[in-house]
């Protein structure tokens, strides 16, 4: 596979990993506390199942931020390698 | 307690609460660089499933949510945790029984004939004291008696409270009311009212029987041990817990079972349950640091003891420092006590033989469970903090060197008999099979048993400064040697140098004949030997970094 078609391939995973993360951060759960609230229920086993989720949305955020941390990563390897294609080429000119 | 719920709202947080699932379900990547957001997925729907499908479900199960889904009612507001308790299986009315009062007449009928077994009762003891050869006294009443009453009373508490609360209130003077508990089919609600009635601390100081009385006492709690959710709701009334702590007669095998399906049962049956025990904890804490400060009753020490696996994990990560320093389990807001304060409820716990053993078996299991952790790297600092700072805090609180025998031996037995690993890391308890804390109770109880019953036989110089933590730096400088003999480092070095692949698997071989030795005593002698011939070598400097990294030296 050739420098150009490799960075190609690199940002097609970074814009799938950056949809992954736009999907994380929209999906339903992330919103799961506001009909989850004490208005809806209260108790000790309310209150563990909202410090749960709130934990896990953290984690949630976290793991699309990495995501997105990593397409940027794959963007700049795309550019490193279409500037050794370019260089190449004008060797080859 | 504030707890309650809108039943409107709680039905709309279930559809919601499937939906996330769903969509979580849904997120799928083959990109290597998602696995780690796709595990914390997982980890949410795990979690939305474990912790907020299971209480929602109980929720949606409830009388009241079974007629506001019939009745299409619109939200109504809050419910009581009592109208949430009277709707719960197995309560005051289960089934859809209707209240009914129970005629007078029945009930006169009910009650003389539960006052004329207890006058054979009494009167089948007295025969019995004079001639205690008799297995059974003739005047007493028999099982068949006894059942049919049970059975008769226990249809009509479930139907009319105040009866019920008559019985209660008769029970501290009428002890065959105790007694039916454990021959018929009463609601726990019911069993429960009755136990708190009858725990009296040192029992009770009138006229009556006390041995009787323990022993009725003794059934009633026994008759509850089914029901563990029960057990961990009557372990949380603080009074009944002082007393059933603090009256030394009461059968330790009932009060143990008891005891241990209320904070270990039940938590594994539900993870949420978890900080109600230690709520449970912090109370005997509280105790054995006043009124109980001379030791507790050998059932509760017992059977708090060995549900310490289910409690180590989380305790053992809010010990930070020594002295008036709090002792917090900060996932659950809760303080214990100071660090002196719950040294002395495991010293407390630590006077009954059997109960220091159960506590030796649960932190063998325990430092199992750590050493044996995915992804562990003993040399990342702090990476066994937790059983080092536990194992301090048990040697701290062991106060005779017996106690600390007890331990270390009993630890010995269960690693012998392959106890540990039956709880995992401690995570996801929920998901353990129900029954599994009352299997490895049977298990840790017959090896604490060998450790007890051959006690007096124990030459004195083999458990000779025996601590429980030296015992702990062991098993953990071996994880650590295995570790450092199998690192690519020395496996590379190994390869390259003829020197070193001979002293690899000299060490090798050492540390096989250390895994196999049963004798303790004999294998710290090799395992300070082995520490000895290491020095300077490969691995060296590996377990050094091993050392410093966990504070080690503090408990060698």
């Amino acid at each position: 596979m050739n420098a150009t078609a490799r960075a190609n391939q690199l940002r097609q995973r970074a814009r799938h990993l950056r949809r992954l993360a736009d999907e994380i951060e929209t999906s339903p759960v992330m919103r799961l506390d506001r009909h989850g609230d004490v208005d809806t229920w209260r108790g000790p086993r309310p209150d563990l199942c909202r410090a749960t989720l709130a934990h896990n949305q953290h984690q949630l955020h976290a793991a699309a931020d990495d995501l997105r941390e990593h397409a940027w990563q794959l963007e700049r390897q795309a550019e490193e390698l279409d500037a050794i294609a370019r260089s190449q080429i004008g060797m080859a000119g | 307690v504030d707890a309650g719920y809108d039943p409107g709202r709680v039905h709309s947080l279930t559809r919601h609460t499937l939906e996330s699932i769903d969509r979580l379900d849904a997120l799928t990547s083959s990109d290597p660089a998602a696995a780690d957001a796709l595990r914390t997925v997982r980890l949410t729907r795990a979690n939305l499933e474990d912790h907020w499908m299971h209480a929602l479900r109980d929720l949606e199960r409830s009388a009241p949510m079974t007629r506001w889904r019939a009745s299409n009612l619109t939200p109504f507001g809050f419910r009581s945790l009592g109208s949430m308790g009277q709707s719960l299986p197995d309560h005051l009315r289960p089934g859809g029984l209707s209240p009914v009062a129970i005629p007078e007449k029945r009930r006169a009928e009910l009650l003389g004939q539960l006052d004329w077994l207890e006058r054979r009762a009494i009167n089948g003891d007295d025969e019995r004291r004079v001639n205690p050869d008799v297995p059974v006294s003739p005047g007493a009443p028999t099982q068949q008696e006894l059942e049919d009453l049970a059975d008769d009373i226990a249809y009509w508490v479930r139907r009319d409270d105040d009866f019920a609360t008559d019985l209660v209130e008769l029970s501290t003077s009428n002890m065959t009311v105790a007694r039916l508990l454990g021959v018929g089919s009463f609601p726990s609600a019911f069993s429960a009212r009755v136990v708190k009635q009858m725990a009296m601390p040192n029992g009770p100081d009138s006229g009556i029987d006390r041995d009787r009385y323990a022993r009725s006492l003794g059934l009633a709690v026994a008759s509850l041990v089914g029901d563990p959710g029960a057990c961990l709701d009557l372990l949380l009334d603080e009074p009944t817990t002082y007393a059933l702590a603090a009256w030394e007669e009461l059968d330790s095998t009932m009060l143990a079972d008891f005891v241990a399906s209320g904070l270990m049962d039940s938590v594994l049956a539900d993870a949420t349950r978890l900080a109600d025990g230690f709520e449970v904890i912090g109370h005997l804490t509280l105790a054995a640091n006043g009124p109980l400060d001379d030791g507790m009753s050998a059932g509760m020490a017992r059977g708090l003891a060995l549900s310490m696996p289910v409690y180590f994990p989380l305790l053992s990560g809010g010990v930070f420092q020594t002295g008036d320093n709090a002792v917090r389990i900060s996932e659950h807001r809760i303080t214990l006590g100071t660090y002196d304060e719950v040294a002395r409820l495991f010293g407390s716990v630590m006077r009954d033989d059997e109960a220091a053993g159960a506590l030796g078996v649960s932190l063998g299991t325990f430092t199992h469970d750590e050493l044996t952790r995915d992804g562990l790297d003993l040399a990342d600092a702090g990476s066994l903090t937790d059983v080092v700072n536990l194992s301090v805090l048990l040697d701290d609180a062991a106060q005779t060197e017996q106690a600390q025998v007890v331990m270390e031996a009993a630890a010995e037995e269960a690693r012998r008999r392959q106890l540990a690993g039956w709880f995992g890391t401690g995570t996801n308890i929920a998901l353990l099979a129900s029954g599994v804390g009352a299997a490895w109770r049977s298990a840790a109880s017959a090896a604490i048993r060998t450790i007890t019953d051959g006690l007096d036989d124990v030459e004195p110089a083999r458990f000779e400064g025996a601590s429980i933590a030296a015992r702990q730096y062991e098993q953990i400088w071996r994880s650590a040697m295995a570790n450092a003999l199998e690192r690519p480092a020395t496996r590379q070095a190994a390869q390259r140098d003829p020197v070193v692949h001979a002293q690899v698997e000299e060490f090798r071989r050492r540390l096989d004949e250390i895994e196999a030795c049963d004798d303790p005593f004999e294998r710290s002698v090799l395992v300070s030997d082995l520490r000895t011939a290491t020095e300077g070598t490969i691995v060296d400097d590996y377990m050094d970094r091993v050392v410093a990294s966990n504070g080690l030296e503090s408990i060698r």
